[in-house]
């Protein structure tokens, strides 16, 4: 997975998202963001697993990994993760 | 009235002879009327000569014209017997031929003073009779060996010399017969209370009231004829004044003995005048009174406490004519007025209103239509044609012709005002000599009426516009005395009005529409009207719920256009009316199957609503069976206790309407079928259920109902 | 306290959606249907649920009733039975004061055995069969004659009776802004209509005293009524003065457009489509201008959608979730199409039936058939929904109860809700013995 184009990003607290390189411009919720911003530092599944369960009060019907996998494939979609 | 049944010829011949003396109470009771030839009786040789009286003035009537139907009624005829009571007593034994003159002179002055008085609030009362016994006795001292003057007064002495006894009260009863017999006067009382329990009640009150004018006036005095005189005359004025021309109420009882009072001093007036020609005062004290009481009280802003009562008959008629129709739902053309437009409206400003609505013009109205989802202040501001009620249509009120109207005024925009033609474009129209309907603000070139048309209750006459005094379209509605734009408002009650809150609609049949009412006019349900439209000539089955018993019903018109169902067993008088049916009164059998009908269907509106809500306030006596005689009394000393009061809830299924009616210890239901069943009544009295069908028998003059 | 999850999202801003600091537009939440919970009805009778109000039902209706009752004297709203033939939905009608509009025989007779007197009852349609005829003549209804062939079959079966039933005649009309339904009735312009009043006239055995035009179906275009109102009046004195024939009733029709949205209107149904007030203001307008001041006969409207779709919605669940490749999210649902027909013409409003969070973005609803067709909305934002929560898909109470499929999946409970809270079944969900009870094997195959 190439995350290279993440760091181009300008991503601000409030989940405003600005891609300099295209001009598009993106909103992602708080979850998003925390993901957005461990991508950048190039977490592994696991590691942004524990780090939403840490920070989100999660019920058990969701299913973080599949989240995820849905996640990454909306950013593929967008052409900022290759 | 008696149950006896009587065949026709013999009952007509009865009536010719015993109406005039029944009559001389206002009655025409056959009983009472043989009551009072009992009481003349007790001086043969005046009975024999007021018998022959009654012959000649009847014989009269028809030979000259007036008609079968007068000489049944005994009016003129009766003139004649008083008449005749009082060349008796003024002559002692008048020569037949003088009677008979006297006789005919009678009819012909009943006749002549009747037409004069025509189409007056008043009614001949005994003018004729003092009239024609006048002229008699002055002309009978031309006559060769007439007997004595007749006296100015008559001498108290000759009264008690023909008792011998003291007075007794009875003789107030006889003096109306000139009779001085106490047996006289007992006949006559039985007559009085025979023929109406309310009239012997009034008659009481009268001598009541009489014996303490006297007691003001004269109560040094001993008791003379001018007293006796008072005392009859208040006696009569106190019965017609208390509940012949006024509907028997506690209202009209003070009216009867302020109008006793009165008499008793217009008596005292007359009795110089009348001694100056050597006449004696007669009834005409009770005459000249009742005639200026009924008079004055024309000029009444309100008919109402007492109010008067058009079909001058027993009280006690004149009293549930009253309660079961006049305060049911107003005499005028059948409803008070209409709400002039149709569908619901709102009215945004009422009677005493906080804008325009105050002093002289303080009992108008103002409506604009409601829209179902926003209220009027959100859809403020726009064009004229924003508004909902802009170019819907205005209709008459009540029934009249129309008396002006103003057309050319352009419509303001929407805020704008024009103060100058404060009417805008206006229609006044004429419903009675003093009663009038304004509507205001219509639409230029909408006003499809013009002076001196007639017009019906609900015919359109404009469309609701914005001209004038006018911010936004709405229709302003008064009713004023006279016909000038800006006079004297009255309160008028409207008929027929369907309000709606809280999902309720409820239906009044008097009523003044309050500020921030939704309120619409029935709309008709045809075939409600149809099903129970009564026409004449038709024909009706009633069935017990266990078949055993059937009554067949036919349907007739009487001359006041009520519909009369008449079965074996009883009549019963309906009215339908173009949006309801109702009932006015029950004559017979309360056991018959005839009789369950009027109290469930006391009132059926025929509108399309599914749920509507009403109430009804129905005399118990009409409803209960046993008594009567003596709940008349009380019904008019304390009304209110005597109602029934009944809440009616309608109720729609495709195939019938239901009407439940919850009165307390009364239950009833009318279904109403639609798809061609029987309708069925039940009643629940008490512990005691009964059910009735009924339905329309085919066959009839109508075509065949499915 | 931490934060609640929800499942990460990003949204590309796009031109015309969400504007650009990503602020969500409110999104009602309809947990509540008639003050009771959704989630205790579907508990009760499962999921997918259609209801109806009955509050709902009536205000509509009487605010139709009311708008006619400012406007004319006399008047009749008909019940539109092929859009909603419930007897439950068409008893709250009655009660109102509605007489039954029916095209076929199979609905004369639901009529009638819900107990309305024949006398109540307008039969129109085109396909009227002998037996059709005989039933509405015995019963007193109203026909509403679509052709000759119709003309000629009525008398003998008025002839074979012995009666003289007061008819209608349909008409079409082409000088209308909207398209011309030629196919049904007589049209009035090229004189169709005309000789076939003649026609009834001179037999005599049918007594004309209606006429009945039927402008369009979801009818935007009030003008149309106006009009048609109008030219229907002129005719109906014209009627009178050459064949003395006395039409006492004007039957407008229906076609009023309800508050929905067709699939390709820009505005939303509750801006695009007149309101009742309006409609009835233009056929009594063409009517006052066609009478040119005479009294007018009664007024006969036949509504369905515009009075019933407003108080009909469908309560759905979700079975799933996928992404679909152009970046929409998909959501399945377990009613589709064969429950909601009128999602092909309609983009109806969905909302979430319980408390939302999340960014909300474009969404397509799919039904549970296996058919490409099958789809509930095509593109609508909402927020986010996991497997289990439910929808409520909004204004369904027109046509779909009676042009619903039994296809794949079957049909479920239909309830209504009464204004008090009270609610019951009033059409049982079908099952796989409904379908089987139609059926029979052949003896060959057994």
């Amino acid at each position: 997975m190439d995350t290279s184009r993440l760091r181009e990003l300008a991503i601000s607290d409030a989940g405003f998202v600005f891609d300099p390189t295209t001009g598009h411009t993106f909103n992602v919720n708080a979850t998003a963001l925390l993901l957005l911003r461990a991508l950048k530092e190039n977490a592994g599944s696991g590691r942004m697993l524990t780090d939403l369960a840490e920070a989100f009060e999660v019920d058990h019907e969701h299913d973080l990994a599949r989240d995820i996998e849905e996640f990454l494939s909306q950013l593929r979609e967008h052409g900022l993760i290759r | 009235m008696a149950g006896l049944t009587i065949p026709q010829p013999l009952g007509r011949g009865l009536d010719t002879l015993l109406r005039p003396y029944s009559q001389v109470i206002f009655s025409r009771s056959r009983v009472s009327g043989a009551l009072i030839l009992l009481a003349v009786a007790t001086s043969p040789h005046v009975a024999v000569a007021t018998l022959l009286a009654v012959a000649v003035a009847q014989t009269v009537v028809i030979v000259a014209g007036l008609g079968v139907d007068a000489a049944r009624d005994g009016v003129h005829a009766s003139t004649a017997v008083l008449t005749t009571l009082a060349l008796a007593y003024g002559l002692g034994a008048p020569a037949p031929a003088l009677v008979a003159v006297s006789a005919v002179l009678a009819v012909c002055v009943s006749a002549a003073v009747r037409m004069a008085l025509s189409g007056g609030p008043a009614a001949p009362l005994s003018l004729p009779f003092v009239i024609s016994a006048w002229t008699a006795l002055l002309a009978s001292r031309v006559l060769p060996g007439a007997t004595a003057l007749a006296p100015a007064v008559w001498p108290i002495e000759s009264w008690i010399a023909s008792l011998g006894a003291s007075l007794s009260w009875l003789d107030v009863p006889a003096a109306i017969l000139f009779l001085p017999s106490a047996m006289a006067g007992l006949l006559l009382l039985s007559a009085i209370i025979w023929h109406s329990r309310i009239a012997a009640l009034l008659a009481l009150v009268g001598a009541a009231a009489a014996a303490l004018t006297r007691i003001v006036f004269r109560h040094e005095v001993g008791w003379s004829d001018v007293d006796l005189t008072a005392s009859f005359n208040a006696t009569l004025t106190s019965m017609a004044l208390g509940g012949v021309w006024f509907v028997p109420h506690p209202s009209s009882i003070l009216l009867a003995a302020a109008g006793a009072m009165l008499t008793c001093v217009v008596t005292y007036a007359l009795l110089p005048v009348a001694s100056t020609w050597s006449l004696p005062l007669l009834s005409l004290p009770f005459a000249v009174t009742t005639i200026a009481v009924m008079y004055a009280m024309r000029l009444r802003q309100q008919d109402r406490s007492p109010a008067s009562a058009p079909l001058a008959n027993r009280p006690e008629d004149a009293l549930s004519h009253h309660l079961m129709r006049v305060r049911r739902f107003g005499e005028f053309a059948w409803l008070p007025f209409r709400l002039p437009f149709r569908g619901p409206w709102l009215v945004t400003q009422g009677h005493n209103g906080a804008h325009t609505h105050k002093g002289p013009w303080r009992y108008a109205l103002d409506f604009e239509i409601a829209r179902p989802d926003a209220d009027l202040e959100s859809i403020r501001g726009g064009e004229l044609a924003d508004y909902a009620c802009y170019g819907l249509p205005v209709l008459a009120a009540g029934s009249g012709t129309v008396d002006s109207v103003v057309d050319g005024v352009a419509d303001n925009p929407i805020n704008g005002l024009n103060a100058r033609d404060n009417w805008g474009n206006v229609v006044v129209i004429a419903h009675a000599p003093n009663l009038f309907s304004v509507y205001a603000h219509l639409k230029p070139r909408s006003i499809r009426v013009k002076a001196g048309d007639l017009v019906k209750a609900g015919v359109e006459i404009g469309r609701c516009g914005n001209s004038g005094r006018s911010l936004v379209p709405h229709l302003h509605f008064q009713v004023q005395r006279t016909a000038v734009l800006g006079s004297e408002t009255v309160p008028v009650d409207f008929g027929d009005v369907i309000a709606r809150t809280n999902d309720r609609a409820t239906l009044s049949h008097r009523v003044i529409p309050a500020e921030g009412a939704v309120v619409r006019p029935l709309v008709l349900d045809e075939s409600l009207a149809q099903l129970l439209a009564f026409p004449p000539g038709s024909i009706w089955e009633l069935r017990s719920d266990d078949n055993q018993t059937v009554e067949i019903a036919t349907v007739d018109v009487d001359l006041w256009s009520r519909r009369v169902l008449q079965s074996s067993r009883g009549r019963l008088y309906v009215e339908p009316y173009d949006s309801g049916l109702i009932v006015v009164a029950f004559e017979g059998d309360r056991d018959s199957l005839l009789s369950m009908i009027r109290l469930a269907m006391t009132r059926v509106p025929f509108d399309q609503e599914g749920d509507l809500t009403w109430t009804d306030r129905v005399p118990r006596h009409l409803v209960w069976p046993g008594a009567e005689m003596f709940i008349d009394v009380a019904a008019v000393v304390a009304p209110g206790l005597t109602d029934l009061e009944l809440t009616l809830t309608s109720h729609r299924t495709e195939n019938a309407v239901t009407i439940d009616g919850d009165g307390g210890a009364v239950k009833t239901r009318l279904v109403i079928s639609t798809g061609g069943q029987p309708h069925v009544i039940d009643v629940q009295r008490g512990e005691t259920r009964r059910r009735v069908t009924l339905r329309r028998v085919p066959g009839d003059r109508e075509e065949n109902p499915k | 306290m931490k934060p609640p999850y929800e499942r990460p999202v990003i949204v590309r801003h796009q031109v015309g959606g969400l504007n650009k600091f990503g602020a969500q537009p409110a999104i009602r939440v309809y947990d509540k249907f008639e003050c009771v919970p959704v989630a205790d009805l579907v508990a009760q009778y499962g999921s997918p649920l259609v209801l109806f109000s009955e509050r709902v039902l009536r205000e509509r209706f009487r605010e139709l009733r009311d708008q006619l009752a400012s406007r004319v004297a006399r008047f009749t709203i008909a019940w539109s039975y092929k859009t909603n033939y419930l007897g439950a939905i068409c008893r709250v009608l009655h009660q109102e004061g509605a007489w039954a509009e029916v095209v076929s025989g199979l609905e004369l007779e639901m009529a009638l055995r819900l107990g309305m007197p024949g006398r109540q009852i307008i039969f129109n349609g085109p396909a009227k069969s002998d037996a059709d005829l005989d039933l509405a003549f015995r019963e007193g209804a109203h026909i509403h004659i679509d052709h000759l062939d119709e003309v000629a079959l009525a008398e003998r079966v008025a002839e074979r009776r012995g009666v003289r039933p007061s008819v209608g005649l349909r008409v079409n009309m082409t000088d209308l802004p909207v398209p011309c339904w030629d196919r049904f009735g007589f049209n009035l312009e090229n004189g169709a209509a005309m000789d076939a009043a003649r026609r009834i006239a001179k037999r005599g055995r049918l007594n004309l005293t209606a006429l009945h035009v039927h402008v369009g179906t979801f009818v935007q275009e009030r003008d149309a009524y106006e009009l048609a109102a109008c030219a229907l009046a002129k005719w109906a004195r014209q009627l009178r003065e050459e064949l003395d024939v006395h039409i006492d009733t004007i039957d407008m029709g229906g076609g009023f457009a309800s508050r929905n949205t067709l699939q390709t209107q820009y505005l939303p149904g509750e801006q695009a489509s007149p309101s009742l007030a309006q409609y009835a203001d233009s056929i009594v307008t063409g009517l006052e201008l066609g009478y040119a001041g005479q009294e007018l006969p009664r007024l006969v409207l036949e509504t369905g959608r515009a009075v019933v779709d407003d108080s009909g919605v469908i309560v759905a669940t979700v079975v799933g979730n996928k992404r679909l490749t152009d970046g929409r999210r998909a959501v399945v649902l377990d009613a589709g199409v064969n429950i909601l027909p009128t999602a092909y013409w309609y983009r109806h409003d969905i909302f979430p039936a319980q408390d939302v969070h999340g960014t909300a973005e474009p969404t397509v609803f799919f039904g549970p058939l296996c058919m490409n067709i099958d789809v509930v909305r095509d593109r609508i934002l909402f927020p986010s929904l996991k497997a289990g929560d439910r929808v409520v898909i909004a204004r369904t109470g027109a046509y779909n109860v009676t042009q619903w499929m039994q296809f794949i999946a079957a049909r479920p409970n239909v309830v209504m809700v009464s204004p008090t809270g009270e609610h019951s079944i009033i059409r049982r969900a079908e099952s796989l013995e409904t379908l089987l009870q139609q059926e029979h094997m052949p003896a060959w195959l057994a």
